[in-house]
């Protein structure tokens, strides 16, 4: 809400959340208002400043995890390769078997 | 890694052999005998995977980046067992990045208790994503080592073709449906090679002995 014009001149308004419903509080216009606004800017610069600090944090680590995210698919990918290529399937998409033909004989056979 | 362009060959031949293709199986394994630089390029990757992490951790502060190496590198030691074989040593590498992770995340966890309602949550998801990503790793290790040591235990079976196809008139054998033992045939025995023009020999999964 912050600062109203009524009848030409500004009066300094604070709204603020209470238990649902929001309420104003008045300052006036005098050197309380310029005070409180000021210290209001202030603290909306330092709430900005921090969700920008707190975006880039974020940001930071989702590149980190994207590449770690890279590596657990290619690790899948290549595991599920070599495994296709010694004869292994998947079970209805589960369990990892051996498809019999390609079992060879065992050395006591 | 499949998804890479230059990597066609290998993602056709994995399709292809999830869907039995038995000649796409031969195939693939010869194109990972003689494709170890995919190997290389995922342990590059995990490589960098873990030096981004050790940065988010060390921010620049050289002795607990050293530190932190250090003990990565006893991590990796304990979970190797020999003999190793390549998707092992991949998994042991991605165990390790998610284990930095994991770690990582519960820090910053612990170090933001204070945060907004917006940045907990998202640190606390990104902490259970990372402990998710260990333990599936950890889980795909013990799954391929058994797997591993069951087909180096038993090899997988050259195919039979007949003489006159090992001659290169194209006529296979009819491949045994059942678990195979040794036959009085394995002097007629050739091996196909991989980009074999021989029909797809599509099997339907047939259940394991």
């Amino acid at each position: 809400m912050a600062w109203q014009q009524r009848n030409g001149r500004r009066y300094y308004y604070r709204s603020r959340r209470e238990g649902g419903r929001v309420t104003h509080d008045y300052f006036g216009t005098g050197p309380l208002a310029w005070t409180v606004a000021k210290m209001d800017a202030g603290e909306r610069e330092r709430q900005q400043a921090q969700a920008e600090a707190e975006a880039a944090l974020r940001r930071l680590y989702e590149e980190a995890d994207a590449l770690v995210g890279r590596l657990i698919a290619a690790s899948k990918e290549l595991v599920e390769a070599v495994l296709l290529a010694d004869g292994f399937y998947r079970h209805q998409r589960g369990l990892w078997r051996r498809r019999s033909w390609a079992y060879a004989q065992r050395p006591n056979e | 890694m499949l998804n890479d362009p230059t990597n066609e060959q290998l993602r056709l031949l994995v399709d292809n052999a999830t869907r039995g293709d038995r000649q796409a199986v031969l195939a693939l394994r010869q194109y990972l005998q003689g494709h170890p630089e995919i190997w290389q390029e995922a342990g590059d990757l995990a490589k960098l995977a873990a030096e981004q992490q050790l940065h988010l951790i060390s921010n620049d502060d050289v002795l607990l980046r050293e530190s932190l190496l250090l003990q990565l590198d006893a991590f990796k030691q304990q979970l190797i067992e020999p003999p190793g074989s390549p998707p092992e040593t991949i998994l042991i590498d991605r165990i390790a990045v998610c284990w930095l992770q994991a770690n990582l995340a519960d820090v910053v966890l612990g170090q933001n208790a204070q945060a907004g309602k917006g940045q907990w949550e998202f640190l606390q998801k990104r902490a259970e994503r990372a402990q998710k990503n260990l333990l599936a790793a950890v889980k795909e290790l013990c799954m391929v080592r058994k797997l591993v040591r069951e087909a180096r235990a038993r090899p997988m079976r050259q195919p039979r073709v007949s003489t006159k196809a090992a001659a290169g008139q194209t006529e296979p054998v009819a491949d045994q449906p059942t678990a195979c033992h040794a036959s009085s045939q394995a002097d007629t025995a050739a091996e196909i090679p991989a980009h074999s023009t021989l029909p797809n020999a599509q099997e339907p999964g047939h259940n394991p002995p």
